[in-house]
């Protein structure tokens, strides 16, 4: 063991001896003078040198260095063996582990005896274990995971001697890396050199992998969908082998894939159409070929995958008085299931005609009175309606509806836009202000619809591929009435104007919308917009589209498109499984367009396990555009659900991942010496392929030479700056010889 | 509060109930307050009925017949409508109309370019209401035979009295109205064409 007192500062010596010898012979020459008795003065002078030479000796900043962990005689050279599967792998004649087996006893045993070192021999794979020598051919080889760092920190941790150094024999596949810093440590402590010796071919075993499933979230029922497997092999002629689809564990269907030629990675489909509701688990079985030596790490792979109808876009269309747009409009929306038409149309004054509610309650009492009657429909249509019509607490409801996330859309000529509406609460949330006079002073004429460039690249006024949609629309009839509105307001997108009329602001607008709050909120101020679809040279169809456009616009622009993505595509238990959030841009909106983006939102993050057991809950912002990222530790092999809530803790996309146990053993069978190269650099170690470690007695010499190397090195340095025992000994010494003068009655 | 009524409102979903929905008067008076409130001398009212003139139709038959329905509206409803007007099968005009009314006594044949603009107008949403007048069989029989030549692979049946999918014109026969003063024969069932699951009612004529 070496150990000593060393100085960082040595300058404070060469300055501070003599000058304390100096101050200290001065004091003893003058009291020797004053005819101080010799032994007073000499007991004084010894007092006074202690407490200098103290302080002298903390100014050099004096630090204890010794050598830590040093193998003494008698430390013994630790073989670690390992025993996981990827070492019963046959590259050639042998597997890796008869291969380590065959060196152990036939070169590196004989070798370390004849060099008098002891040796511990330990066998690992997940965990480690010493063994006697006579034991190793009975070893089985079937590890389910390599923890080479675990198996580190105990071989040097229980040995009562620091070894010499360590041996590993493997291949270098550790998948368990959970104790590497505890391994790091433990051989940092010991100053043992790590000397990795590896097993196995470069190019890895013959191995066919299934390496995910994939399948939409969500499908409506009766809907083909695609699961598709991604297999990767890196077989040179790979032969047939059989794909299995279950179906919550029973058989669905069977394919077989043909042979193939060359290491690939590739995708094979079902296509599955499923006709009942509910969470079903896809699961792909790989039934791997026949052919000896192939490895197959994983062989089932899992989509879930929910049943569910979408639910329709209810529109509630509000008639101050019975119009042909709302008969056109259901006709446009009548083939679609997904878009669903109610009316609500007063026909007289103490009368209102309800169309396709959903229940004999269903706004039994006329214009809903609460938020919660609205809350079934996403959109809300106001046609020939006045603020008599109205009252302030229902134009409120509208207001809170439109905040929290649906869609509004104000249609009709001037009686619509009658300026009894400026000022109102309503037109606050419209994207124009009502005109003073929405009639205007000059007599209308025929007009064809003009569109702004941004409704020109906007989805919701397109007509399908090869459809020119500014040849579609100048097909349109001419109108002759429309509104005639003051000006869009700040934050408006504009999507139609007059070709002609020209207001104080600007040409006159016929649509427009615009964000509130969550929602949005839309005018159409053209009288008779359903002349479109009943003239003579019109397309219906295009009106139709329009028309659930449009709709999809309304009740989407608020509504929050959020998509949960599965970073990571190998998963397996006690992992961080990396999920990516992306709120997507609303339906009908157009990216590429100028209109006002939709608002970002704050969402919770909720991930459960298969017995609703909260694994991980956390706000998140979702902005589009912006994918967020979040981990969540899967600790067993389960059914996580992950779940992203709005603030009404309403779900707004759900994804269920089924986390299986796959043997990682045989994920990647190739010999990997870089981690082996890793662990030697950092104990000043080596690695080196087995079939170049020829003469082992080269082996013991490195590590001697290896350990040398480190021995002088490895030393702990700790500071002895001030502490109780030089405080103790300054204060000591200067009470001591303040006593003594006192006592002595010396000045 | 607004919006709220004395009168039970009505139903014209799968779940409703609904009443007889014949006679016919009552269903095109239904038909007629799908307007809107406005002046009967307001040149920009968005509702008006075309009287068809077809074939050798002159438009005179039961003349009275479309001031008696508007008169109707009027009494019972807070709506006004315009007077009707005259609109010939081959018009441009049709096709700013989306409510027409034909009747007639006697057999007719419609022109193929009648046809083909009956054909387009049915198909981009019109609707045609026919009655034939004072029980005389020529006309039901012509406009049967006529009309099939429009859809010539659709079946005339007669709707069941409650049909869930009817318009609402011809659901609305509880409709609160005075008794139906029609001069011509009315009250024969509602029919209506059906084809490939769609139904196209009519009384005796024709679809919303």
């Amino acid at each position: 063991m070496i150990a000593g007192i060393y100085f960082e500062l040595p300058l404070a010596w060469q300055i501070g001896l003599p000058a304390v010898l100096f101050l200290v012979l001065a004091a003893a020459w003058f009291q020797a003078r004053r005819g101080v008795a010799k032994t007073r003065v000499l007991a004084l002078a010894v007092l006074r040198g202690a407490a200098l030479l103290a302080l002298v000796g903390l100014v050099a900043r004096p630090v204890w260095v010794t050598g830590r962990g040093l193998a003494e005689r008698g430390s013994p050279v630790v073989v670690l063996l390992d025993r996981s599967q990827s070492m019963a792998v046959r590259d050639g004649r042998q597997t890796r582990f008869e291969e380590a087996l065959h060196f152990l006893n036939s070169k590196l045993l004989p070798s370390l005896s004849s060099a008098g070192l002891p040796v511990r021999l330990m066998l690992f794979d997940q965990s480690a274990v010493a063994v006697n020598a006579h034991r190793l051919r009975s070893t089985s080889v079937n590890g389910k995971r390599t923890n080479l760092g675990g198996a580190i920190a105990k071989a040097t941790r229980n040995s009562p001697h620091p070894p010499l150094g360590l041996i590993a024999l493997t291949d270098g596949i550790a998948n368990v890396r959970t104790d590497d810093q505890a391994g790091l440590a433990a051989l940092a402590q010991a100053g043992a050199p790590f000397v990795g010796i590896g097993f196995g071919a470069d190019e890895g075993a013959p191995t066919i992998w299934l390496r995910n499933v994939n399948a939409p979230a969500n499908v409506p029922p009766n809907a083909a969908f695609n699961v598709s497997v991604e297999l990767d092999s890196n077989v040179p002629q790979l032969p047939a082998f059989d794909l299995v689809l279950l179906r919550d564990g029973k058989f669905c269907q069977k394919k077989r894939v043909p042979p193939r030629a060359g290491p690939r990675t590739w995708r094979e489909e079902f296509v599955v159409t499923e006709t009942q509701a509910g969470k079903h688990d896809y699961s792909v079985q790989l039934l791997p070929p026949a052919t000896d030596g192939i490895k197959a790490p994983a062989l089932v792979g899992d989509a879930i995958v929910r049943i569910a109808a979408p639910k329709p876009i209810r529109v509630l269309y509000i008639q101050g008085a019975l119009t042909w747009d709302y008969k056109f409009t259901g006709l446009a929306l009548a083939n679609d299931p997904s878009i669903k038409l109610t009316g609500l149309t007063r026909t007289s004054d103490k009368s209102v005609f309800r169309q396709n509610v959903e229940s004999a309650a269903e706004l039994i009492h006329g214009f809903p009175t609460t938020l919660m009657a609205l809350k079934p429909f996403r959109v809300v249509v106001l046609s020939n309606l006045s603020p008599a019509d109205l009252s302030a607490a229902q134009q409120e409801i509208l207001a809170r509806f439109c905040q929290l996330g649906g869609g509004i859309l104000m249609i009709g000529g001037p009686s619509t836009f009658d300026a009894s509406w400026r000022n109102s609460r309503l037109e606050q949330i419209l994207p124009v202000r009502v005109s003073s006079n929405p009639e205007g002073a000059s007599p209308y004429h025929p007009f064809q619809i003009q569109l702004t460039p941004q409704a020109l690249h906007s989805p919701i006024f397109q007509f399908g591929p090869g459809v020119s949609a500014a040849k579609a629309w100048a097909q349109l009839p001419t109108f002759r009435r429309y509104a005639r509105v003051d000006s869009a307001k700040p934050a408006a997108q504009v999507w139609m104007l007059h070709p002609t009329d020209k207001g104080p602001h600007g040409q006159r607008i016929l649509m427009a919308s615009e964000h509130y709050g969550a929602g949005i909120s839309a005018v159409l101020c053209l009288q008779n917009f359903w002349r479109w679809r009943l003239a003579k040279d019109a397309d219906p169809r295009r009106f139709d589209r329009f028309w659930k456009q449009l709709f999809r616009f309304l009740a989407d622009a608020g509504r929050p498109n959020v998509s949960i993505q599965v970073a990571d595509p190998d998963l397996h238990p006690r992992m961080d499984v990396s999920i990516v959030l992306e709120m997507e841009a609303g339906s009908g909106t157009d990216p590429d367009s100028q209109a006002a983006p939709a608002p970002n939102g704050r969402f919770s993050v909720r991930v459960t396990d298969a017995h609703r057991k909260t694994v991980l809950e956390e706000s998140v912002t979702l902005a589009p555009g912006h994918p967020t990222e979040f981990k969540f530790h899967a600790a067993n092999p389960d059914t996580y659900s992950v779940s992203v809530l709005d603030s009404s803790k309403a779900v707004v996309a759900t994804r269920a991942i089924r986390i299986r146990e796959r043997n990682l053993e045989f994920q990647d069978t190739t010999r990997n010496m870089e981690t082996l190269r890793q662990w030697a650099s950092a104990s000043h170690g080596f690695a080196v392929k087995a079939e170049d470690c020829t003469d082992p007695a080269w082996l013991i010499s490195r590590i001697r030479a290896k350990r040398e190397q480190t021995q002088h090195k490895a030393y702990l340095r700790q500071p002895l700056g001030m502490n109780g025992w030089s405080m103790g000994l300054v204060l000591g010494c200067l009470g001591g010889e303040w006593l003594l003068r006192k006592r002595w009655r010396l000045e | 509060m607004k919006w709220i009524f004395n009168h039970k409102p009505r139903i014209s979903n799968r779940k409703s109930q609904i009443a007889n929905p014949t006679p016919c008067w009552l269903a095109l008076l239904v038909a007629l307050t799908v307007a809107l409130p406005c002046s009967a001398n307001d040149s920009h009212t968005t509702f008006f009925m075309g009287r068809l003139l077809y074939g050798d139709n002159d438009g005179r038959d039961c003349s009275g017949v479309g001031h008696d329905l508007m008169e109707l509206v009027s009494k019972t409803s807070t709506l006004q409508v315009q007077d009707e007007r005259r609109i010939h099968l081959t018009d441009p005009a049709l096709f700013d109309t989306p409510f027409v009314f034909m009747n007639g006594h006697y057999n007719f044949v419609l022109s193929d370019a009648e046809l083909s603009d009956l054909r387009k107008y049915l198909d981009h949403g019109g609707f045609v209401f026919a009655s034939g007048c004072c029980s005389e069989p020529g006309f039901p029989k012509a406009w049967r035979r006529e009309f099939s030549r429009i859809f010539p692979h659709e079946e005339v049946r007669s709707v069941p009295p409650r049909q869930p999918d009817l318009p609402l014109v011809l659901q609305a026969g509880a409709y609160p109205v005075p008794g139906p003063t029609a001069r011509c024969s009315i009250g024969r069932p509602v029919s209506s064409w059906q084809t490939g699951g769609r139904h196209v009612p009519r009384w005796p004529l024709l679809r919303l």
